[in-house]
């Protein structure tokens, strides 16, 4: 019995949190038209829940951007991108090609390994704060950007900066 | 009918264990599970697994029940709820958490129907309460705390059509077993096991099994219409994530990958019942480390043992000797998940869909004490020294 007690000590619960408005609001952007944000598909659903900006939910379970849940979500606030499952045109919508060139930096808001499932696995604190790639990050990479360094962080969520490689090309005026 | 049980191991010992001393004993457990389980309760956003569930509370009915083909039922209510409670409050988890202690009593309830003295009561109230995997889904939104209770309340209605044979008994196991299921898919092997196990125990009487049937035929019924319809609506990725991640197994496309994911399937529901080590390398969770399937291996094979052990008595039943007829309900209910498994319906050893096999296992551990310290002529004072 005590050992058992004393194990379920050690596994007391904890929640993997992922305070998605939390780094948001830690980047200020109060509108600005030069920032963009992409928000990782492990944190979609933490955005629209938590009613941090516009969305549309889509549920089908025959579409491949809904392949293991059968929903997902599209961000739709302004400079806003959402990362789905990936399809024939990629895995961001809108399509990065999309942002105008006023846009230079882009935020990748993302997941880090204290929130990887399966959640029974309790980080120590301060351990687990390891950024998760998702195929975001390699679109991003993908299409012309690369990281400047900035990083912010909150309980399982980060946001990485990446600002355009010089010149821009293949993106639309404003 | 007289009941079936073995004589309680209370009345075969000198002292008698104390109505207070068991209502104390059981009220430090409720206590105990509310601490281990209270800091999970958060503030901050939700985490990924619970936050797409979420969404039904962000979509209409229609939308909410077909993003939800496993658990419709849940889904309503958790829809509900997360209408009159504010995103990224604690609040949220009140349901889930009251499922999870309230698991705690009726786990009591459950020992108590299925005859279990003071003590045996006791290890299963502990088991429920502290067993790691019921404490960490009782801070998620998912219905997976609520499935717990629901899994006990089967059983308990099983044991009841069992012991008193009655007609309002069967017809309400039908309807609880039913509805059970339209919470939550998970429950349909515990269901349809107690079915099976009355049945069983009721051949060669036509009066008996007529009303069994019955119960059994409308369940298996509206069983068979909610999975077609749950086969129809759950998305095809699905079902491949949880084979590739070793939880499900597909004997037609990756029969070569059965032993490894059975093996894994009975780790990772050790480890989530009992909180034994299931080696994986830090920091990244779902990658098992070198050598790791080998301690895996010996971890499934004394669990095999155990409760192939602790099953005896029913098995014996089954084969028409004395035993013991209230465990055949609990290992049909075991049988038929591990069989759902292995046909590739339901993932088991994920750290959460196997929790509706804790009570079926705890009954059976329980009474495989019981028949331990009653073999070994233990007395009062050695066995609660053997079981702090």
């Amino acid at each position: 019995m005590l050992v058992f007690a004393s194990a379920a000590w050690v596994h007391r619960a904890w929640y993997p949190a992922q305070d998605v408005r939390a780094v948001i609001t830690s980047l200020h952007l109060h509108g600005d038209r030069a920032v963009a944000v992409a928000v990782a598909r492990a944190n979609t659903f933490t955005y629209v829940d938590e009613g941090i900006g516009p969305s549309v939910i889509h549920v089908s379970n025959h579409d491949p951007r809904g392949a293991r849940q059968g929903v997902w979500v599209d961000l739709t606030g302004p400079r806003t991108l959402s990362e789905h499952l990936a399809t024939k045109t990629g895995v961001v919508s809108p399509p990065l090609t999309s942002l105008p060139a006023s846009v230079t930096t882009l935020w990748v808001i993302g997941t880090t390994t204290e929130v990887a499932s399966p959640s029974d696995y309790h980080c120590a604190p301060g351990a687990c704060t390891v950024a998760l790639s998702s195929p975001l990050n390699e679109a991003v990479l993908l299409a012309g950007w690369k990281p400047t360094g900035q990083i912010r962080t909150a309980p399982g969520v980060y946001a990485m900066a990446y600002g355009r490689r010089s010149p821009a090309r293949g993106v639309p005026k404003e | 009918m007289a009941d079936h049980y073995d004589t309680d191991i209370a009345t075969t010992t000198l002292h008698s264990f104390s109505a207070a001393r068991e209502r104390v004993i059981i009220a430090a457990m409720v206590v105990f599970g509310l601490i281990v389980r209270l800091p999970g309760i958060a503030n901050h956003g939700l985490f990924y697994d619970d936050a797409w569930p979420a969404m039904v509370a962000h979509v209409g009915w229609r939308s909410a029940v077909a993003m939800s083909p496993t658990d419709p039922g849940f889904a309503i209510v958790e829809r509900v709820w997360l209408h009159v409670t504010p995103a990224g409050s604690w609040v949220r988890f009140f349901l889930p958490l009251t499922a999870g202690v309230f698991a705690i009593f009726v786990a009591w309830w459950l020992g108590r129907t299925y005859g279990f003295g003071p003590r045996a009561r006791i290890g299963l109230v502990a088991l429920i309460a502290m067993s790691p995997e019921a404490i960490e889904c009782s801070v998620r939104l998912k219905e997976y705390s609520t499935d717990l209770v629901l899994a006990m309340v089967i059983l308990i209605l099983v044991e009841r059509v069992r012991r008193f044979e009655r007609p309002g008994e069967t017809a309400l196991l039908a309807a609880a077993g039913s509805a059970s299921c339209l919470v939550s898919l998970l429950l349909a092997p515990i269901v349809l096991g107690g079915w099976t196990a009355l049945l069983v125990r009721s051949r060669g009487s036509s009066s008996r099994t007529r009303p069994l049937a019955a119960g059994a035929l409308v369940t298996s019924f509206i069983l068979l219409a909610e999975g077609w319809w749950s086969l129809r609506h759950t998305p095809t990725g699905l079902s491949q994530q949880w084979v590739s991640g070793k939880h499900l197994v597909d004997l037609v496309h990756h029969a070569n990958w059965a032993p490894s994911t059975i093996l894994l399937v009975i780790g990772g529901t050790v480890h989530g019942f009992f909180g034994l080590p299931m080696p994986a390398p830090h920091p990244f969770p779902t990658v098992l480390a070198a050598g790791s399937m080998r301690w895996i291996a010996v971890e499934a094979l004394v669990a095999l043992i155990v409760v192939g052990w602790c099953s005896t008595p029913a098995l014996r039943e089954l084969r028409g000797r004395e035993g013991a007829p209230e465990l055949i309900a609990p290992l049909a209910g075991i049988l038929t998940t591990a069989a759902a498994c292995c046909c590739g319906f339901i993932p088991l050893g994920t750290g959460r869909t196997e929790l509706v096999l804790l009570p079926g296992i705890g009954l059976l551990l329980v009474h495989g004490l019981r028949r331990l310290r009653v073999a070994a002529r233990m007395a009062d004072r050695t066995a609660a020294i053997c079981a702090i």
